[in-house]
Protein backbone atom coordinates (compact mmCIF):
# COMPACT_ATOMS: atom_id res chain seq x y z
CA UNK A 1 0.00 0.00 0.00
CA UNK A 2 1.44 3.40 -1.29
CA UNK A 3 1.75 6.86 1.26
CA UNK A 4 -1.41 8.28 -1.26
CA UNK A 5 -3.58 5.26 -0.38
CA UNK A 6 -2.65 5.03 3.39
CA UNK A 7 -3.56 8.34 4.02
CA UNK A 8 -7.05 7.75 2.08
CA UNK A 9 -7.95 5.43 4.00
CA UNK A 10 -7.01 7.25 7.59
CA UNK A 11 -9.14 10.15 5.80
CA UNK A 12 -11.58 7.73 4.85
CA UNK A 13 -12.46 6.72 8.58
CA UNK A 14 -12.15 10.22 10.00
CA UNK A 15 -15.14 10.81 7.42
CA UNK A 16 -16.70 8.06 8.63
CA UNK A 17 -16.12 8.62 12.26
CA UNK A 18 -17.17 12.28 11.59
CA UNK A 19 -20.77 10.90 10.37
CA UNK A 20 -21.41 8.79 13.28
CA UNK A 21 -21.27 11.62 15.59
CA UNK A 22 -22.84 14.15 13.17
CA UNK A 23 -25.51 16.28 15.59
CA UNK A 24 -26.23 19.99 14.34
CA UNK A 25 -26.54 21.76 17.69
CA UNK A 26 -23.25 19.92 19.01
CA UNK A 27 -21.19 21.24 16.28
CA UNK A 28 -22.42 24.64 16.33
CA UNK A 29 -21.88 25.11 19.38
CA UNK A 30 -18.72 23.46 20.34
CA UNK A 31 -16.87 22.78 16.60
CA UNK A 32 -16.10 19.83 14.39
CA UNK A 33 -14.86 16.88 17.15
CA UNK A 34 -11.49 16.30 17.69
CA UNK A 35 -10.20 12.77 15.36
CA UNK A 36 -6.53 12.93 15.83
CA UNK A 37 -5.48 11.65 12.34
CA UNK A 38 -2.41 10.72 14.08
CA UNK A 39 -3.97 8.51 16.34
CA UNK A 40 -6.25 7.45 13.85
CA UNK A 41 -3.23 6.42 12.03
CA UNK A 42 -1.68 4.34 14.60
CA UNK A 43 -5.27 2.54 15.26
CA UNK A 44 -5.61 1.65 11.66
CA UNK A 45 -1.71 -0.11 11.42
CA UNK A 46 -2.92 -3.64 10.56
CA UNK A 47 -5.11 -2.23 7.66
CA UNK A 48 -2.23 0.06 6.17
CA UNK A 49 0.06 -2.61 6.50
CA UNK A 50 -1.88 -4.57 4.41
CA UNK A 51 -4.02 -7.26 6.48
CA UNK A 52 -7.14 -8.49 6.05
CA UNK A 53 -9.77 -6.16 7.57
CA UNK A 54 -13.24 -7.22 7.76
CA UNK A 55 -16.27 -5.30 8.48
CA UNK A 56 -16.17 -5.90 12.53
CA UNK A 57 -12.82 -4.52 12.30
CA UNK A 58 -13.90 -1.36 10.69
CA UNK A 59 -16.71 -1.30 12.84
CA UNK A 60 -14.60 -1.67 16.32
CA UNK A 61 -11.91 0.82 14.74
CA UNK A 62 -14.75 3.36 14.25
CA UNK A 63 -15.87 2.87 17.73
CA UNK A 64 -12.41 2.84 19.88
CA UNK A 65 -11.79 6.40 18.07
CA UNK A 66 -15.25 7.45 19.16
CA UNK A 67 -13.91 6.79 22.59
CA UNK A 68 -11.20 8.88 22.38
CA UNK A 69 -13.41 11.89 20.63
CA UNK A 70 -15.34 11.78 23.93
CA UNK A 71 -12.71 11.75 26.32
CA UNK A 72 -11.43 14.55 24.52
CA UNK A 73 -14.51 16.33 24.32
CA UNK A 74 -14.43 16.09 28.23
CA UNK A 75 -10.91 17.63 28.03
CA UNK A 76 -11.74 20.67 26.94
CA UNK A 77 -14.33 21.61 29.39
CA UNK A 78 -13.00 24.17 31.82
CA UNK A 79 -11.98 23.26 35.45
CA UNK A 80 -13.69 26.64 36.65
CA UNK A 81 -16.84 28.33 35.23
CA UNK A 82 -17.75 26.07 32.76
CA UNK A 83 -21.54 27.81 32.76
CA UNK A 84 -21.61 28.97 29.17
CA UNK A 85 -23.53 27.25 26.36
CA UNK A 86 -20.83 25.92 24.54
CA UNK A 87 -19.28 24.39 27.74
CA UNK A 88 -21.93 22.94 28.75
CA UNK A 89 -22.68 21.02 25.19
CA UNK A 90 -18.93 20.29 25.75
CA UNK A 91 -20.19 18.14 28.44
CA UNK A 92 -23.01 16.77 26.66
CA UNK A 93 -20.54 16.39 23.63
CA UNK A 94 -18.44 13.57 25.65
CA UNK A 95 -21.47 11.75 26.69
CA UNK A 96 -23.52 11.38 23.26
CA UNK A 97 -19.35 10.29 21.58
CA UNK A 98 -19.27 8.07 24.00
CA UNK A 99 -23.29 6.95 23.80
CA UNK A 100 -22.25 6.37 20.46
CA UNK A 101 -19.32 4.07 21.04
CA UNK A 102 -21.53 1.69 22.82
CA UNK A 103 -24.31 1.55 20.48
CA UNK A 104 -22.15 0.99 17.12
CA UNK A 105 -20.57 -1.78 19.33
CA UNK A 106 -23.82 -2.96 20.32
CA UNK A 107 -24.98 -3.38 17.87
CA UNK A 108 -22.32 -5.13 16.16
CA UNK A 109 -23.18 -7.93 18.91
CA UNK A 110 -19.49 -7.32 20.10
CA UNK A 111 -20.08 -7.39 23.86
CA UNK A 112 -17.15 -8.55 24.82
CA UNK A 113 -14.89 -6.02 23.28
CA UNK A 114 -17.42 -3.71 24.99
CA UNK A 115 -16.82 -5.15 28.11
CA UNK A 116 -12.97 -4.60 27.48
CA UNK A 117 -12.68 -1.57 26.13
CA UNK A 118 -15.27 -0.24 28.67
CA UNK A 119 -12.61 -1.39 31.51
CA UNK A 120 -10.19 0.10 29.53
CA UNK A 121 -12.15 3.77 30.02
CA UNK A 122 -12.57 3.44 33.52
CA UNK A 123 -8.65 3.01 33.84
CA UNK A 124 -7.91 6.21 31.16
CA UNK A 125 -10.50 7.87 33.79
CA UNK A 126 -8.72 6.65 36.91
CA UNK A 127 -5.21 7.77 35.22
CA UNK A 128 -6.36 11.25 34.53
CA UNK A 129 -7.25 11.75 37.92
CA UNK A 130 -3.22 11.40 38.98
CA UNK A 131 -2.57 14.84 37.66
CA UNK A 132 -5.26 16.15 40.13
CA UNK A 133 -5.14 14.42 43.02
CA UNK A 134 -2.80 15.15 45.96
CA UNK A 135 -1.16 12.14 46.06
CA UNK A 136 2.90 11.67 44.87
CA UNK A 137 3.75 10.22 41.74
CA UNK A 138 7.18 9.31 40.41
CA UNK A 139 8.30 10.12 36.93
CA UNK A 140 7.91 7.06 35.96
CA UNK A 141 4.73 6.62 37.16
CA UNK A 142 3.39 9.18 35.58
CA UNK A 143 4.95 8.47 31.86
CA UNK A 144 3.12 5.25 32.48
CA UNK A 145 0.62 6.77 33.02
CA UNK A 146 0.28 9.19 29.98
CA UNK A 147 1.07 5.82 28.21
CA UNK A 148 -1.89 4.09 29.44
CA UNK A 149 -3.71 7.51 29.08
CA UNK A 150 -2.67 7.58 25.03
CA UNK A 151 -3.00 4.39 23.91
CA UNK A 152 -5.20 1.86 26.43
CA UNK A 153 -8.07 1.27 24.20
CA UNK A 154 -6.44 0.90 20.86
CA UNK A 155 -3.74 -1.49 22.37
CA UNK A 156 -7.34 -3.52 23.59
CA UNK A 157 -9.01 -3.61 20.34
CA UNK A 158 -5.63 -4.59 18.10
CA UNK A 159 -5.52 -7.67 21.07
CA UNK A 160 -8.55 -8.55 20.61
CA UNK A 161 -8.28 -8.81 17.10
CA UNK A 162 -5.20 -10.50 17.16
CA UNK A 163 -3.25 -7.73 15.86
CA UNK A 164 -0.47 -8.30 18.68
CA UNK A 165 2.67 -7.22 16.83
CA UNK A 166 1.24 -3.83 16.43
CA UNK A 167 0.62 -3.04 20.32
CA UNK A 168 4.61 -2.30 21.07
CA UNK A 169 5.09 0.11 17.98
CA UNK A 170 1.58 1.99 18.22
CA UNK A 171 1.64 2.34 21.94
CA UNK A 172 5.53 3.87 21.98
CA UNK A 173 4.44 5.97 18.96
CA UNK A 174 1.77 7.70 20.74
CA UNK A 175 3.42 8.21 24.02
CA UNK A 176 6.35 10.08 22.05
CA UNK A 177 4.11 12.14 20.11
CA UNK A 178 1.89 13.05 23.21
CA UNK A 179 5.36 14.33 25.22
CA UNK A 180 6.84 15.82 22.11
CA UNK A 181 4.02 18.27 21.46
CA UNK A 182 3.23 18.60 25.26
CA UNK A 183 7.13 19.54 25.95
CA UNK A 184 7.06 21.80 23.30
CA UNK A 185 3.57 23.24 24.44
CA UNK A 186 4.97 24.49 27.73
CA UNK A 187 8.30 25.82 26.21
CA UNK A 188 5.89 28.15 24.53
CA UNK A 189 4.07 28.70 27.76
CA UNK A 190 1.17 27.63 26.26
CA UNK A 191 -1.66 25.38 28.01
CA UNK A 192 -0.58 21.99 28.27
CA UNK A 193 -2.33 18.57 29.62
CA UNK A 194 0.20 17.02 31.86
CA UNK A 195 3.28 18.56 32.08
CA UNK A 196 1.37 21.97 33.91
CA UNK A 197 -0.54 19.50 36.32
CA UNK A 198 2.62 17.71 37.33
CA UNK A 199 5.23 19.43 39.05
CA UNK A 200 8.02 16.48 38.85
CA UNK A 201 7.63 17.18 35.14
CA UNK A 202 8.23 20.91 35.19
CA UNK A 203 11.61 19.65 37.64
CA UNK A 204 12.98 17.00 35.46
CA UNK A 205 12.68 18.59 32.21
CA UNK A 206 16.47 17.27 31.43
CA UNK A 207 15.01 13.46 32.41
CA UNK A 208 11.53 14.29 29.94
CA UNK A 209 14.01 15.46 26.84
CA UNK A 210 16.18 12.15 27.32
CA UNK A 211 12.85 10.10 28.13
CA UNK A 212 11.67 11.57 24.54
CA UNK A 213 15.18 10.36 23.11
CA UNK A 214 15.19 7.20 24.90
CA UNK A 215 11.63 6.28 23.11
CA UNK A 216 12.61 7.61 19.23
CA UNK A 217 15.64 5.84 19.46
CA UNK A 218 13.95 2.30 20.19
CA UNK A 219 10.87 3.41 18.15
CA UNK A 220 13.49 4.20 14.73
CA UNK A 221 14.85 0.96 15.83
CA UNK A 222 12.42 -1.32 15.84
CA UNK A 223 10.64 0.08 12.90
CA UNK A 224 13.55 -0.31 10.92
CA UNK A 225 14.15 -3.91 11.90
CA UNK A 226 11.00 -5.17 11.76
CA UNK A 227 10.19 -7.91 9.75
CA UNK A 228 6.19 -7.22 10.34
CA UNK A 229 5.99 -3.80 8.58
CA UNK A 230 5.66 -3.62 4.84
CA UNK A 231 8.45 -0.81 3.72
CA UNK A 232 5.97 1.84 3.14
CA UNK A 233 4.36 1.56 6.28
CA UNK A 234 8.07 2.14 7.71
CA UNK A 235 8.70 4.94 5.32
CA UNK A 236 5.42 6.54 7.16
CA UNK A 237 5.86 5.77 10.28
CA UNK A 238 9.60 7.09 10.27
CA UNK A 239 8.01 10.36 8.53
CA UNK A 240 5.62 10.91 11.11
CA UNK A 241 8.33 10.50 13.83
CA UNK A 242 10.59 12.77 12.21
CA UNK A 243 7.75 15.14 11.58
CA UNK A 244 7.06 15.74 15.44
CA UNK A 245 11.19 16.05 15.73
CA UNK A 246 11.49 17.59 19.12
CA UNK A 247 14.03 19.84 17.86
CA UNK A 248 12.01 21.05 15.41
CA UNK A 249 9.18 21.60 17.49
CA UNK A 250 11.25 23.85 20.11
CA UNK A 251 12.91 25.54 17.65
CA UNK A 252 9.73 26.67 15.89
CA UNK A 253 8.72 27.54 19.80
CA UNK B 1 -39.99 13.24 48.14
CA UNK B 2 -40.43 11.74 51.29
CA UNK B 3 -38.06 9.03 51.47
CA UNK B 4 -39.44 6.50 54.47
CA UNK B 5 -42.96 6.08 52.86
CA UNK B 6 -40.65 4.98 49.79
CA UNK B 7 -39.32 2.86 51.60
CA UNK B 8 -41.98 1.08 53.08
CA UNK B 9 -43.94 0.61 49.73
CA UNK B 10 -40.68 -1.89 48.97
CA UNK B 11 -39.68 -3.19 51.92
CA UNK B 12 -40.09 -6.40 50.32
CA UNK B 13 -36.85 -5.69 48.17
CA UNK B 14 -34.75 -4.77 51.54
CA UNK B 15 -32.27 -7.44 51.10
CA UNK B 16 -32.65 -7.19 47.35
CA UNK B 17 -31.85 -3.84 47.51
CA UNK B 18 -28.67 -4.15 50.50
CA UNK B 19 -27.00 -6.62 48.12
CA UNK B 20 -27.43 -3.65 45.15
CA UNK B 21 -26.12 -1.35 47.74
CA UNK B 22 -22.70 -3.04 48.35
CA UNK B 23 -22.89 -4.13 45.19
CA UNK B 24 -22.74 -0.30 44.00
CA UNK B 25 -19.64 0.26 46.37
CA UNK B 26 -17.61 -2.62 44.91
CA UNK B 27 -18.64 -1.18 41.44
CA UNK B 28 -17.44 2.45 42.29
CA UNK B 29 -14.35 1.50 44.10
CA UNK B 30 -11.10 2.78 42.46
CA UNK B 31 -7.21 2.21 42.31
CA UNK B 32 -7.61 5.93 41.95
CA UNK B 33 -8.04 8.06 45.27
CA UNK B 34 -9.56 10.63 43.83
CA UNK B 35 -12.61 9.16 41.83
CA UNK B 36 -12.74 6.62 44.63
CA UNK B 37 -13.40 9.78 46.94
CA UNK B 38 -15.69 11.28 44.54
CA UNK B 39 -17.60 8.16 43.89
CA UNK B 40 -18.05 7.58 47.60
CA UNK B 41 -19.46 10.94 48.47
CA UNK B 42 -21.67 10.21 45.39
CA UNK B 43 -22.81 7.04 47.31
CA UNK B 44 -23.44 8.65 50.57
CA UNK B 45 -25.63 11.48 49.38
CA UNK B 46 -27.90 8.50 48.63
CA UNK B 47 -30.77 8.45 46.88
CA UNK B 48 -34.23 6.64 46.06
CA UNK B 49 -32.69 4.42 44.39
CA UNK B 50 -36.05 4.07 42.08
CA UNK B 51 -34.76 3.21 39.23
CA UNK B 52 -32.78 -0.24 40.60
CA UNK B 53 -36.42 -0.73 42.16
CA UNK B 54 -38.26 -0.84 38.89
CA UNK B 55 -35.22 -3.16 37.63
CA UNK B 56 -35.82 -5.45 40.21
CA UNK B 57 -39.88 -5.36 40.50
CA UNK B 58 -40.20 -5.68 36.46
CA UNK B 59 -37.52 -8.98 36.75
CA UNK B 60 -40.52 -10.58 39.09
CA UNK B 61 -42.62 -11.25 35.92
CA UNK B 62 -39.73 -13.51 34.67
CA UNK B 63 -37.47 -15.56 36.27
CA UNK B 64 -35.76 -13.64 38.91
CA UNK B 65 -32.43 -14.17 40.54
CA UNK B 66 -30.91 -10.98 42.45
CA UNK B 67 -27.08 -12.65 41.43
CA UNK B 68 -28.25 -11.87 38.03
CA UNK B 69 -30.74 -8.98 38.24
CA UNK B 70 -27.98 -7.56 39.77
CA UNK B 71 -26.04 -7.05 37.26
CA UNK B 72 -29.03 -4.70 35.40
CA UNK B 73 -29.68 -3.13 38.72
CA UNK B 74 -26.58 -1.64 39.34
CA UNK B 75 -25.47 -0.13 36.36
CA UNK B 76 -28.61 1.57 35.61
CA UNK B 77 -28.14 3.22 39.11
CA UNK B 78 -24.12 4.23 38.20
CA UNK B 79 -25.93 5.73 34.85
CA UNK B 80 -28.16 8.11 36.48
CA UNK B 81 -25.43 8.53 39.40
CA UNK B 82 -23.00 9.62 36.40
CA UNK B 83 -25.25 11.77 34.53
CA UNK B 84 -26.14 13.88 37.60
CA UNK B 85 -22.54 14.72 38.08
CA UNK B 86 -22.11 15.52 34.87
CA UNK B 87 -25.74 17.42 35.26
CA UNK B 88 -24.11 19.65 38.02
CA UNK B 89 -21.05 20.88 35.85
CA UNK B 90 -23.85 22.41 32.80
CA UNK B 91 -26.51 23.84 35.74
CA UNK B 92 -23.33 24.46 37.71
CA UNK B 93 -24.88 23.40 40.67
CA UNK B 94 -23.02 23.83 44.34
CA UNK B 95 -25.74 21.82 45.94
CA UNK B 96 -27.79 18.51 45.52
CA UNK B 97 -29.53 16.34 48.15
CA UNK B 98 -28.32 18.92 50.67
CA UNK B 99 -24.78 17.62 49.83
CA UNK B 100 -21.87 19.46 48.17
CA UNK B 101 -21.58 18.64 44.59
CA UNK B 102 -18.07 16.61 43.22
CA UNK B 103 -17.68 19.87 40.89
CA UNK B 104 -18.19 21.81 43.60
CA UNK B 105 -15.82 19.89 46.35
CA UNK B 106 -13.48 19.67 43.43
CA UNK B 107 -13.50 20.80 40.27
CA UNK B 108 -15.47 20.72 36.66
CA UNK B 109 -12.89 18.55 35.32
CA UNK B 110 -12.40 16.39 38.39
CA UNK B 111 -16.89 15.70 37.75
CA UNK B 112 -15.88 15.30 34.29
CA UNK B 113 -13.59 12.19 35.18
CA UNK B 114 -15.82 10.70 38.03
CA UNK B 115 -19.09 10.74 35.58
CA UNK B 116 -16.87 9.00 32.78
CA UNK B 117 -15.43 6.36 35.16
CA UNK B 118 -19.24 5.72 36.37
CA UNK B 119 -20.44 5.45 32.64
CA UNK B 120 -17.40 3.63 31.78
CA UNK B 121 -18.27 0.91 35.23
CA UNK B 122 -21.97 0.32 34.33
CA UNK B 123 -21.18 -0.64 30.83
CA UNK B 124 -18.23 -2.79 32.44
CA UNK B 125 -20.90 -4.17 34.93
CA UNK B 126 -24.04 -4.70 32.50
CA UNK B 127 -22.07 -6.68 29.71
CA UNK B 128 -21.98 -9.74 32.24
CA UNK B 129 -25.58 -9.45 30.25
CA UNK B 130 -25.14 -11.61 27.22
CA UNK B 131 -27.89 -9.95 24.94
CA UNK B 132 -27.41 -8.35 22.17
CA UNK B 133 -31.05 -6.63 21.99
CA UNK B 134 -30.20 -5.35 26.19
CA UNK B 135 -27.33 -3.79 24.88
CA UNK B 136 -28.63 -2.11 22.48
CA UNK B 137 -31.90 -0.98 24.59
CA UNK B 138 -29.06 0.57 27.00
CA UNK B 139 -27.29 2.49 24.40
CA UNK B 140 -30.25 3.87 22.75
CA UNK B 141 -31.26 5.11 26.29
CA UNK B 142 -27.79 6.91 26.84
CA UNK B 143 -28.05 8.18 23.60
CA UNK B 144 -31.45 9.37 23.69
CA UNK B 145 -30.42 10.61 27.45
CA UNK B 146 -27.82 13.17 25.82
CA UNK B 147 -30.46 14.32 23.27
CA UNK B 148 -33.08 15.28 25.93
CA UNK B 149 -30.63 17.57 27.31
CA UNK B 150 -28.88 18.65 24.55
CA UNK B 151 -32.49 20.10 23.76
CA UNK B 152 -32.88 21.25 26.86
CA UNK B 153 -29.78 23.84 26.68
CA UNK B 154 -31.31 24.86 23.48
CA UNK B 155 -34.46 25.64 24.37
CA UNK B 156 -33.59 27.26 27.42
CA UNK B 157 -34.95 30.84 27.99
CA UNK B 158 -37.29 29.80 24.95
CA UNK B 159 -40.51 30.90 25.46
CA UNK B 160 -41.99 30.07 22.05
CA UNK B 161 -42.02 26.45 22.95
CA UNK B 162 -45.29 24.11 22.70
CA UNK B 163 -46.22 21.58 25.04
CA UNK B 164 -45.34 18.87 22.67
CA UNK B 165 -41.57 20.01 22.87
CA UNK B 166 -41.75 20.11 26.67
CA UNK B 167 -42.98 16.52 26.62
CA UNK B 168 -40.63 15.34 23.85
CA UNK B 169 -37.79 16.79 25.91
CA UNK B 170 -39.20 14.99 29.04
CA UNK B 171 -39.52 11.77 27.35
CA UNK B 172 -35.61 11.61 26.61
CA UNK B 173 -34.77 13.27 29.88
CA UNK B 174 -36.60 11.35 32.30
CA UNK B 175 -39.10 8.62 31.05
CA UNK B 176 -36.72 6.83 28.72
CA UNK B 177 -34.22 5.71 31.59
CA UNK B 178 -37.07 4.67 33.97
CA UNK B 179 -38.57 3.14 30.67
CA UNK B 180 -35.33 0.87 30.11
CA UNK B 181 -35.24 0.07 33.69
CA UNK B 182 -38.53 -1.83 33.65
CA UNK B 183 -37.80 -3.25 30.55
CA UNK B 184 -34.27 -4.12 31.03
CA UNK B 185 -35.28 -5.64 34.15
CA UNK B 186 -37.68 -7.96 32.35
CA UNK B 187 -35.13 -8.63 29.64
CA UNK B 188 -33.11 -10.15 31.98
CA UNK B 189 -35.17 -12.11 33.26
CA UNK B 190 -36.58 -13.58 30.74
CA UNK B 191 -39.74 -12.34 31.20
CA UNK B 192 -42.65 -13.05 27.87
CA UNK B 193 -42.41 -10.65 25.37
CA UNK B 194 -45.86 -9.10 25.92
CA UNK B 195 -44.92 -8.24 29.47
CA UNK B 196 -41.92 -6.74 28.19
CA UNK B 197 -43.84 -4.36 25.94
CA UNK B 198 -46.22 -3.65 29.11
CA UNK B 199 -43.58 -2.86 31.62
CA UNK B 200 -41.79 -0.87 28.89
CA UNK B 201 -44.70 1.51 28.41
CA UNK B 202 -45.44 1.17 32.25
CA UNK B 203 -41.95 2.60 33.04
CA UNK B 204 -42.42 5.17 29.85
CA UNK B 205 -45.53 6.70 31.72
CA UNK B 206 -44.46 6.36 35.13
CA UNK B 207 -41.32 8.64 33.88
CA UNK B 208 -43.24 11.35 32.44
CA UNK B 209 -45.79 11.51 35.61
CA UNK B 210 -43.00 11.62 37.75
CA UNK B 211 -40.90 14.49 35.66
CA UNK B 212 -44.50 16.63 35.69
CA UNK B 213 -44.93 15.82 39.35
CA UNK B 214 -40.54 17.29 39.88
CA UNK B 215 -41.47 20.22 37.65
CA UNK B 216 -43.96 21.15 39.77
CA UNK B 217 -42.10 20.91 42.95
CA UNK B 218 -39.33 22.61 41.70
CA UNK B 219 -42.23 26.03 42.06
CA UNK B 220 -43.86 25.03 44.78
CA UNK B 221 -41.62 22.97 47.40
CA UNK B 222 -39.62 24.81 50.05
CA UNK B 223 -35.73 25.20 49.64
CA UNK B 224 -35.58 22.74 52.63
CA UNK B 225 -37.59 19.94 51.02
CA UNK B 226 -36.03 20.00 47.65
CA UNK B 227 -32.34 20.07 48.92
CA UNK B 228 -32.01 23.42 46.42
CA UNK B 229 -33.66 26.44 46.45
CA UNK B 230 -36.73 26.57 45.07
CA UNK B 231 -37.34 27.92 41.54
CA UNK B 232 -34.05 26.47 40.59
CA UNK B 233 -34.82 24.60 37.11
CA UNK B 234 -36.92 28.27 36.08
CA UNK B 235 -33.57 30.54 37.04
CA UNK B 236 -31.65 27.96 35.07
CA UNK B 237 -33.89 28.85 32.04
CA UNK B 238 -35.53 25.83 31.77
CA UNK B 239 -39.24 26.09 31.05
CA UNK B 240 -41.56 23.45 32.75
CA UNK B 241 -45.05 22.18 32.11
CA UNK B 242 -46.76 25.38 34.92
CA UNK B 243 -45.04 27.43 33.68
CA UNK B 244 -45.41 27.13 29.71
CA UNK B 245 -49.27 27.18 30.63
CA UNK B 246 -49.46 30.80 32.00
CA UNK B 247 -46.34 32.14 31.04
CA UNK B 248 -48.62 34.99 29.19
CA UNK B 249 -50.14 35.93 32.00
CA UNK B 250 -50.25 39.61 33.13
CA UNK B 251 -48.99 39.09 36.29
CA UNK B 252 -46.66 36.33 35.04
CA UNK B 253 -44.75 37.58 31.98
CA UNK B 254 -42.76 40.76 32.78
CA UNK B 255 -41.34 38.75 35.87
CA UNK B 256 -40.68 35.43 33.85
CA UNK B 257 -39.00 37.74 31.45
CA UNK B 258 -36.58 39.17 34.27
CA UNK B 259 -36.00 35.38 35.31
CA UNK B 260 -35.11 34.18 32.24
CA UNK B 261 -32.66 37.29 31.54
CA UNK B 262 -31.22 36.20 34.87
CA UNK B 263 -32.00 39.88 36.33
CA UNK B 264 -34.61 38.79 38.86
CA UNK B 265 -34.00 39.63 42.26
CA UNK B 266 -35.23 37.73 45.16
CA UNK B 267 -37.91 39.42 46.18
CA UNK B 268 -39.16 39.61 42.11
CA UNK B 269 -38.31 35.64 42.21
CA UNK B 270 -40.48 35.00 45.59
CA UNK B 271 -43.33 36.85 43.98
CA UNK B 272 -42.88 35.26 40.73
CA UNK B 273 -42.90 31.91 42.04
CA UNK B 274 -45.90 32.81 44.23
CA UNK B 275 -48.23 33.99 41.28
CA UNK B 276 -47.30 30.70 39.08
CA UNK B 277 -48.41 28.38 42.34
CA UNK B 278 -51.78 30.86 42.26
CA UNK B 279 -52.48 30.14 38.78
CA UNK B 280 -54.38 27.25 37.52
CA UNK B 281 -50.77 26.07 35.89
CA UNK B 282 -49.78 23.68 38.62
CA UNK B 283 -53.60 22.14 38.28
CA UNK B 284 -53.51 21.87 34.70
CA UNK B 285 -49.50 20.14 34.79
CA UNK B 286 -51.63 18.14 37.50
CA UNK B 287 -54.08 16.85 35.22
CA UNK B 288 -51.48 15.83 32.64
CA UNK B 289 -49.54 14.24 35.12
CA UNK B 290 -52.91 12.19 36.53
CA UNK B 291 -53.01 11.14 32.66
CA UNK B 292 -49.46 9.78 32.58
CA UNK B 293 -50.43 8.04 35.96
CA UNK B 294 -53.70 6.29 34.39
CA UNK B 295 -51.80 5.14 31.26
CA UNK B 296 -49.01 3.65 33.38
CA UNK B 297 -51.73 1.65 36.27
CA UNK B 298 -53.21 0.26 32.82
CA UNK B 299 -50.46 -0.97 31.56
CA UNK B 300 -49.95 -3.33 34.63
CA UNK B 301 -53.64 -4.22 34.79
CA UNK B 302 -52.20 -6.23 31.24
CA UNK B 303 -50.15 -8.05 34.09
CA UNK B 304 -50.90 -11.17 36.22
CA UNK B 305 -51.46 -10.71 39.54
CA UNK B 306 -48.20 -10.37 41.95
CA UNK B 307 -46.80 -8.98 45.08
CA UNK B 308 -44.64 -6.81 42.42
CA UNK B 309 -47.68 -5.90 40.27
CA UNK B 310 -48.91 -4.06 43.44
CA UNK B 311 -45.66 -3.06 44.32
CA UNK B 312 -45.46 -0.92 41.04
CA UNK B 313 -48.98 0.34 41.54
CA UNK B 314 -48.46 1.70 44.51
CA UNK B 315 -44.81 3.47 44.18
CA UNK B 316 -46.26 4.66 40.38
CA UNK B 317 -49.45 6.47 42.94
CA UNK B 318 -46.72 7.28 45.10
CA UNK B 319 -44.55 9.18 42.92
CA UNK B 320 -47.12 11.10 41.33
CA UNK B 321 -48.72 11.85 44.64
CA UNK B 322 -45.77 13.08 46.34
CA UNK B 323 -45.89 16.25 48.06
CA UNK B 324 -41.95 16.86 47.77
Amino acid sequence: MNEALMTQHVEHYKKNILMQIQQNTLQKYTGIPVVDENRLFYTLLPLLNGEEWNKSEKISAIAVSLIFTALAAHDLVKEENASSKAQQLQVLAGDYYSGRYYQLLAKDSKIDLIQQLSSGVASVTEHKSRFYDLQEYTFEQLIQSIQLIESKPIEQFLEYYSFHEYVFIMKEAMLLEVLKKELASFEKNERTFYISKSKIFQLNKVSLILEIEKIENALVRDVRSSELLKEPLKQAILERVSAFSLEKQLREG
Amino acid sequence: MDKMKLKLLYSDLKSDLDVIEKELAIAVNSSSHLLNEASLHLLLAGGKRIRPVFVLLSAKFGNYSIESIKNVAVPIELIHMASLVHDDVIDDAETRRGRETVKAQWNNRVAMYTGDFLFARAIEYITALENTYAHEVLSHTMVELCIGEIIQIEDKRLLDQTVRDYLRRIKRKTAILISASCELGAIASQADEKTIRHLKRFGYYVGMSFQIIDDILDITSTDEQLGKPAGSDLLQGNITLPVLYVKNEQSIYPLLMEALDGEISEENKQKLLSEIRKSDGITRAKQVSNMYLEKALNEIKQLPASSAKKSLQNIALFMSKRKF
